[in-house]
């Protein structure tokens, strides 16, 4: 079948290469935990050693109760790691449930519905999420919801929600073309009408595929840093991780900067995710092909 | 027969179920009009007026336009040039690594799983995080890459005083988070081609190579296409990347399109000047023309390519 896989030297090759290639990508995040773990100074003097010579827990414990310099307001209690992981934890998790429930409702009136003007409605929505431009449509956008007084954490989480990828609505309307349209008819029979039938059987069908775009956009949302950025801007007691770490970055510079207190801000921010991609891989990898693959 | 049966026990379409299919999908056709179809609108009308948001807005016509294509414009046909040396620069590395890889871990090779697994980490991370790792990493007096550098006898080098040095960080950074991803769509690609063609190929006397080239590569093309747009508009839409790690420094040798017109829209509280959002909207058109110009283009190129064959 594969020549070089049944030589024992394209084996051997194979094997050297691949683990090569974990190094490289597991070497970043590991400089990233060893020097969360060294105090400052040992960060600055130097050295390639990843193993920390004066272990510490410090970093952790300053960020988390003390905050950096950068973040300190007048005549308020500095802002710290905890509120930026409590800001993020509000907003990817309201930007998931706004995701999911849209999501859901939409990819079932499109797949089921039958009203008029749904091929018309999902045209529209099909150009509109290709030519949604991101980052260079913000000013409009958060100059509208200041008009509500809503350019705050909130109100980035609710333009997440609503500039979603096509990839979330691809994957559940694919979910949902295997569901039987057996079912919902004998549920039509039975009296159901169609709000009910999704509310009592597409629904809890769907839970699988819905736990797979609560993953990708939980990601999404708690890593996203222009959009919360923008709608945070001056207010650092809302900012997300992911902001309060380039914040601490540029507060510092290069020369002077607080190196220790930045890696470990980013220790905050990228461990949460580590840790649930390692536990339901499986999930983001069909999730995240699917999507991409059918857009 | 089985049709008409189906046909007959089709309960019928109610009033009642239109007005709830519209009041279900009302609230995301409204979000779907303030964020995305409204700030498009915004744009087209603005980008024809000089605009500060402190005096009154004056009509210009194409002023804005004829300032990008004249002098005053040459900031951002700059950082248009960085975003194709950037976007074009990493996918020569990027996309031929996600293939050869994920051709390797396309067979029965032990450790598969736990391969892709990792090979994937690094697209869940955050952009803008792991833009500061790779600042952290690539620091001039401290950084892990001038000690190895050093240790091996060689000279440290500043790596963000210099315009390529810090493309080439940017690209490295790049690459290292995308080609997990591209690795999966290529294996995803992969598993749809039949074995029997390589199996037929073997017993003609085919090497590997000459499977891979003659038989995988056309196969897939289709899939390549996919993931070569992708990584390709992706690239091209670089921003946070950007201002996390070296925000257009060192005198925006690595400044962007997406990064430079955004700076234009929020310039008075990035450097203190006059904003004009006119401008910055006659920006956004510009570059959204350039994204979609380069979508239809590579779309035409690639069908032309696959006629050949």
């Amino acid at each position: 079948m594969n020549r070089v896989g049944n030589s024992k030297i394209g084996l051997v090759v194979t094997y050297a290469f691949l683990i090569l290639m974990v190094i490289v990508t597991l070497i970043p995040l590991l400089y990233t935990a060893s020097a969360s773990f060294k105090p400052n100074q040992e960060i600055v003097s130097g050295g390639a050693h990843l193993i920390p010579k004066n272990f510490t827990l410090a970093n952790f414990v300053t960020a988390w109760t003390m905050g950096s310099s950068g973040g300190a307001g007048v005549g308020r209690k500095p802002v710290t790691f905890a509120d930026y992981t409590v800001n993020s934890l509000i907003l990817a998790s309201l930007t998931t449930l706004g995701t999911i429930t849209f999501t859901s409702l939409s990819a079932y009136c499109f797949q089921r519905g039958n009203f008029p003007g749904r091929k018309f409605l999902y045209w529209v929505f099909l150009a509109t999420m290709f030519i949604a431009a991101g980052s260079i449509t913000i000013f409009p956008i958060v100059q509208f919801m200041s008009k509500f007084k809503l350019n705050n954490l909130y109100g980035a989480s609710i333009v997440q929600i609503f500039s979603t990828s096509a990839a979330n609505l691809f994957l559940t309307m694919g979910y949902l073309k295997t569901i039987s349209r057996e079912i919902d008819e004998a549920a039509k029979i039975d009296g159901c009408s169609f709000f009910r039938t999704y509310y009592r059987i597409i629904l809890p069908l769907s839970k699988p595929i819905l736990a797979t775009v609560a993953l990708i956009s939980f990601r999404s949302a708690w890593n996203d840093y222009l959009l919360p950025m923008v709608f945070t801007l001056g207010k650092t007691y809302q900012y997300p991780l992911v902001v309060g770490v380039v914040a601490l970055k540029n507060f510092g510079g290069e020369g002077a900067a607080q190196y220790n207190l930045l890696m470990a801000g980013t220790m905050f921010s990228i461990v949460p995710i580590i840790v649930i991609y390692l536990s339901l891989n499986r999930f983001f990898i069909a999730g995240m092909t699917q999507g991409a693959l059918k857009g | 027969m089985s049709i008409a049966v189906r046909k007959a026990k089709r309960a019928p379409w109610r009033k009642l179920d239109t007005v709830q299919s519209y009041a279900m999908i009302s609230l995301s056709v409204i979000g779907l009009a303030l964020f995305v179809i409204y700030p498009l609108g915004w744009t087209l009308r603005w980008c024809l007026f000089r605009y500060s948001g402190i005096l009154a807005p004056r009509y210009v016509g194409f002023d804005n336009f004829i300032r990008i294509f004249s002098e005053g414009g040459a900031r951002y046909w700059q950082a248009v040039g960085n975003t194709f040396i950037f976007a074009i620069g990493k996918l020569m590395v990027e996309i031929p690594l996600a293939l050869l890889l994920a051709k390797l871990l396309s067979g029965a090779l032990k450790g598969r799983s736990l391969f892709r697994s990792v090979f994937f980490m690094p697209s869940m991370l955050s952009v803008a995080v792991m833009g500061i790792v790779f600042f952290y990493l690539f620091g001039s007096y401290n950084g892990v890459v001038n000690e190895w550098i050093s240790a091996l006898g060689g000279q440290r080098i500043q790596w963000f005083g210099d315009g390529t040095l810090s493309m080439i960080v940017l690209m490295v950074t790049s690459v290292w988070q995308n080609f997990g991803i591209n690795m999966l769509f290529f294996m995803t690609g992969l598993q749809s081609i039949p074995l029997e063609m390589n199996e037929a190929a073997a017993i003609d006397g085919a090497s590997s190579w000459q499977q891979f080239f003659h038989i995988t590569l056309p196969m897939l093309g289709p899939v390549t296409q996919m993931v070569v747009l992708n990584a390709l508009l992706g690239s091209l839409k670089v921003t946070d990347l950007v201002l996390a790690m070296t925000n257009g420094a060192p005198n925006g040798k690595t400044e962007m399109m997406m990064s430079y017109t955004y700076k234009q829209f929020f310039s008075s509280i990035q450097s203190g000047t006059a904003n004009n959002y006119g401008y910055a909207a006659a920006l956004t058109i510009i570059t959204a023309c350039i994204l979609g110009a380069i979508t239809v283009i590579y779309l035409r190129v690639t069908r032309k390519g696959s006629e050949l064959y």
